[in-house]
């Protein structure tokens, strides 16, 4: 039922009656929606807005009129002295992979601009964006230094302007509610609940925020040959049967920035990096959406060095990286940027349960038939069976600040980094197939090296356009793939070759890269990589990236992603990549791959209580076939919830 | 009561967002309805299951002319008799080695078999040699002992099967509608009659095979495909039965799904059994008093959703 008769001065209000010719629910846009039935059937928001209903009238608000401005006082022209640009004093910039220790800044004396006689004055500029401690912030108030003595005080924008390969949105308010919509787990459906509560605010001049869900799954259906359609409610108890159950409450706590002196990132859904990328570049546990993993970052450093730790399971890791840097120039000189910036570092990461060889379903544990022809899964986990063993990335890079302006920040960098596993003496032998004492495994070791550039623009004022490049030459040896700790390392680390139709048992990530035949003549491989992105506060971001290479290797890549952070009602991400191509035409081809991930994620208010998530993905589900496969799942959830606080709208 | 005074554009992005309030619950994932339109048709359909008994021909069936000439008189050298009996096949290796053969088929037209619901014809029987390490090379494989292979047509669908399969799919359907063949084995039992014991008693035999494989092909055997192999007899009971599915990827499995699609009337394929026999075993099994028993019950699973696509 819909009232279409437009009131003013009632927008937002809320309300449950059904009043003949009183509107019941306005909505932002002017219009009302009578509520009768949902307000009867959502209790939860009804008693505060009755009791709203019953209080007294508030007192009328008077909104006194601005004062006055004050005459503007227009000085006949003057011959004007020479301009004397007082020293450009640049803010202190922090590079994510070398943060800098923010140092406090003189404030920069603006030369005041005059008018010319006769000339039509020109709105004041928009103050400078007050010292925030979330630069995109787009709803930060503007400071209230007086007209005139304006402080440049916003911090030059770094560190990753998009979320690439993120798989899951925050609300962007403070909120409350659940969501409700179907998931597939392996071959089984359920109908997913999932309250939650997030919340934001400000913690030491820095963002704080958290968000908690706790996923409940109600069987709706197995699949499998022994399954069938749910005859009653069965909740799926494997999800709060462990204590290590339990990380799953936490979709995210993030505090600080990257470029912070603490940053502590723990969180259900984004990718991480630690470095320069060498080695871990934008790896999401969560790609594989059969499990939940809840990762955790955390980047402390001084005025001398730092460190950044990652690990990306709280309860239990098995991948885990920490590098850690010293500026031995800072030492000499902290004023000289050159100096200052000047780092070297260390890096090591590695799987400490790396697959080496893939277990097959000869015992048909899934009832389906299939034995030698799929992988073997655990039917209650639905993760993939394997012999495992450790495969370690180690490093060491040098950087330096060319350029630090207020607008452009340039620094060029070096990274060397070794891979080191085993891999089967005889993978064919039958005795991989069972025998988990991995006798016969030879170390393997190989290496490779970057030269690489970031240059980073803040452009503009107000929005101020992010822009950040980066381009690296490589050179490696062929069994050797640079950021072996990628988005798709949690897919691939177990089936390299995605889409192959049989099942390799020694297609793994491990044997795959290390097992690769030398060049001729132990030649090297050449590759490059470069990559784009550009940000307007919260409106928009835009990222690209390509790597290739100069060898017959399938390790071209690339990546394009779209994102509105947050825009009115509206909050949309979109990322497609494409790995493992075996040449740069294929990135392109329009034909979809195995190797694609699609994330598309969007969420939309409907009404202040009701938000409607729209997803579209390519998931690395294990599906009926027990592969791990990226057929494209379409999902709408409903979400019901309230914000609450002063964060929500 | 409610008062329209009057309809303006915004009512549009109204009506879009109960649209999507509704389409939110109406719209579920892709992928569910492709995993709800997954139909597997077995027992549960009044597909019956297939039962047979398939014994091995006797020695003097596969040895027949190696033993007597082409007169009738004895072949072998005098002292040795010239039928053997339930001879094991360590016998018949020796005459065959005797006899200078490393191969050996017999094509038995009629077979003996306890049919419950199913037709078997043409017996196809091959032993092969492989005492001699130096012969028969290329059919041994450095394997030592005895192969035996048996081939047999087998009528997998007979008319009633295929015209409860027709409930399912029609003539229309595309052969991707059938998204797996599989069997449920309840019993795939190689055996031997116990020498002396009572009422034909019997034992299992697997254990004296190194290696063995139990598949499928189309009557012109180019196109064998395993369906079950050695490691796996051990595991089928009655009270623990075992599916396999037929390889998706195998010639033969497109011909059967287009062979099903097109089904007028009966289904034959080829089952063949391929054993090999250590030296060291080929006294425990004889040939006259040997054979296998299988049950198993046919199951295919079909799209739903293709089906529909076929006929519409």
């Amino acid at each position: 039922m819909i009232v279409t008769n437009r009131a003013t001065g009632s927008l937002g209000s809320l309300g449950c009656t059904s009043s003949p010719g009183r509107c019941s629910r306005w909505l932002p846009h002017g219009f009302c929606v009578a509520v009768v039935v949902i307000c009867a059937g959502i209790a939860a928001p009804a008693a505060p807005l009755a009791a709203q209903e019953a209080a007294p009238p508030p007192p009328p608000v008077v909104v006194e009129p601005p004062p006055p401005p004050p005459p503007v006082v227009v000085e006949p022209a003057k011959p004007e002295p020479p301009k004397v640009e007082p020293p450009k004093v640049e803010p202190p910039k922090v590079d994510p992979a070398r943060p800098e220790p923010a140092k406090p800044l003189p404030p920069k004396a603006e030369p005041v601009k005059v008018p010319a006689a006769g000339t039509r004055q020109a709105p004041p500029p928009l103050p400078p964006r007050a010292k925030t401690s979330d630069p995109f912030a787009i709803d930060a108030q503007p400071s209230k230094t007086p007209l005139g003595a304006k402080t440049k005080s916003r911090r030059f924008i770094e560190g990753e302007l998009a979320n690439v390969g993120a798989i899951g949105l925050i609300p962007w308010e403070n909120r409350f509610g659940i969501v409700a919509g179907l998931e597939r787990i392996g071959d089984v459906y359920y109908l997913a609940l999932t309250p939650g509560i997030n919340y934001s605010t400000d913690l030491a001049d820095r963002p704080f925020s958290m968000s908690f869900g706790a996923p409940m799954r109600v069987l709706v259906n197995d699949t499998r040959p022994t399954g069938g359609w749910a005859k009653s409610v069965q909740f799926r108890t494997q999800d709060w049967d462990q204590v290590s159950d339990y990380a799953q409450l936490i979709r995210g706590i993030q505090y600080g920035g990257k470029e912070d002196r603490i940053y502590l990132d723990v969180n259900a859904f984004k990718s991480s990096s630690i470095g320069h990328g060498l080695i871990l570049k934008r790896y999401n546990p969560n790609l594989n959406l059969n499990i939940r993993q809840v990762s955790a970052e955390l980047d402390a450093f001084g005025d001398y060095g730092g460190v950044e730790l990652y690990a990306n399971n709280v309860t239990g890791p098995n991948v885990v990286s920490a590098m850690g840097f010293v500026k031995p120039l800072s030492f000499i000189n902290r004023d000289n940027y050159v100096m200052r910036s000047f780092s070297l570092g260390a890096t090591i990461a590695a799987d400490l349960d790396a697959p080496l060889r893939n277990k097959l379903d000869f015992l048909d544990s899934d009832h389906d038939g299939r034995r030698s022809g799929e992988y073997l899964v655990d039917q209650k986990t639905f993760q993939p069976g394997y012999l495992s063993t450790k495969v370690v990335a180690m490093g060491a890079d040098a950087e330096i600040k060319l350029v630090d302006t207020r607008t452009t920040d340039w620094k060029t960098y070096v990274d060397y980094s070794v891979l080191a596993g085993g891999i089967p003496v005889d993978p064919k032998d039958p005795r991989w197939d069972s025998d988990p004492s991995k006798t016969g495994i030879k170390g393997v070791m190989s290496s490779g090296m970057a030269w690489g550039n970031l240059v980073r623009l803040n452009l503009g004022e107000d929005p101020v356009h992010a822009l950040r490049l980066r381009a690296e030459v490589r050179r490696y040896d062929a069994n050797y793939v640079p950021s072996y700790f990628d988005v798709m390392y949690e897919i691939q680390r177990v089936q390299y070759r995605l889409g192959a139709t049989r099942p390799d048992p020694n297609g793994t990530k491990l044997q795959a890269v290390l097992g690769r035949t030398p060049l001729p003549g132990d030649a090297k491989v050449f590759g490059g990589y470069f990559e784009a992105s550009w940000r307007v506060a919260d409106y928009f971001a835009l990222a690209f990236a390509i790597e290739t290479n100069n060898a017959a290797m399938p390790d071209n890549s690339m990546f394009i992603h779209l994102e509105v952070p947050h825009f009115k009602d509206f909050q949309f991400l979109a990322t497609l990549h494409r790995r493992a191509a075996d040449s740069v035409g294929k990135l392109f081809s329009s034909t979809a791959t195995t190797r694609d991930i699609l994330i598309v994620k969007g969420r939309y208010r409907v009404f202040d209580y009701f938000h409607i998530n729209v997803e579209a993905l390519t998931p690395y589900g294990i599906g009926p076939d027990s592969f791990f496969a990226n057929t494209l799942d379409f999902n709408v959830n409903a979400e019901l919830g309230w914000g609450y606080g002063s964060k929500s709208r | 009561m409610l008062v329209h005074t009057r309809i303006s554009a915004p009512a549009a992005e109204l009506a879009i967002k109960a649209f999507v309030l509704l389409a939110s619950f109406a719209s579920p994932a892709c992928s569910f309805l492709e995993a709800a339109g997954e139909v597997t048709i077995g027992a549960d359909q009044k597909i019956p299951k297939v039962s047979t008994q398939l014994k091995w021909p006797s020695v003097d069936q596969v040895l027949g002319d190696a033993l007597t000439s082409a007169t009738g008189g004895a072949k072998a050298p005098a002292g040795l008799p010239v039928s053997l009996g339930s001879a094991t096949l360590a016998h018949v290796q020796g005459l065959m080695t005797i006899d200078g053969e490393c191969h050996r088929v017999v094509t038995i037209p009629t077979v003996e078999s306890k049919i419950k619901d199913s037709v078997l014809q043409n017996l196809r029987f091959e032993l092969t040699n492989c005492g001699d390490p130096s012969r028969c090379v290329e059919r041994c494989g450095g394997f030592q002992g005895m192969k035996m292979e048996a081939r047999i047509d087998f009528q997998m669908l007979d008319a009633a099967k295929v015209k409860k399969l027709k409930e399912f799919l029609s003539d229309k359907t595309s052969t991707d509608a059938i998204l797996q063949i599989r069997a449920q084995f309840f019993q795939l039992e190689f055996f031997e009659t116990v020498a002396g014991a009572p009422d034909g008693k019997t034992q299992s035999i697997v254990e004296l095979f190194t290696d063995s494989q139990m598949g499928l092909s189309s009557l012109s055997g180019d196109d064998d495909t395993v369906v079950v192999e050695q490691r796996y007899l051990p595991l089928i009971s009655p009270t623990t039965p075992q599916r396999f599915e037929l390889d998706p990827h195998a010639v033969f499995t497109h011909r059967l799904k287009q062979a099903v699609v097109d089904a007028q009337d009966a289904v034959w394929v080829q089952i063949f059994e391929k054993l090999a026999i250590p030296q060291k075993n080929l006294y425990g099994i004889t040939l006259g008093g040997g054979g296998v028993n299988i049950e198993l019950q046919p199951e295919f699973v079909i799209n739903a959703l293709e089906v529909v696509k076929g006929v519409l």
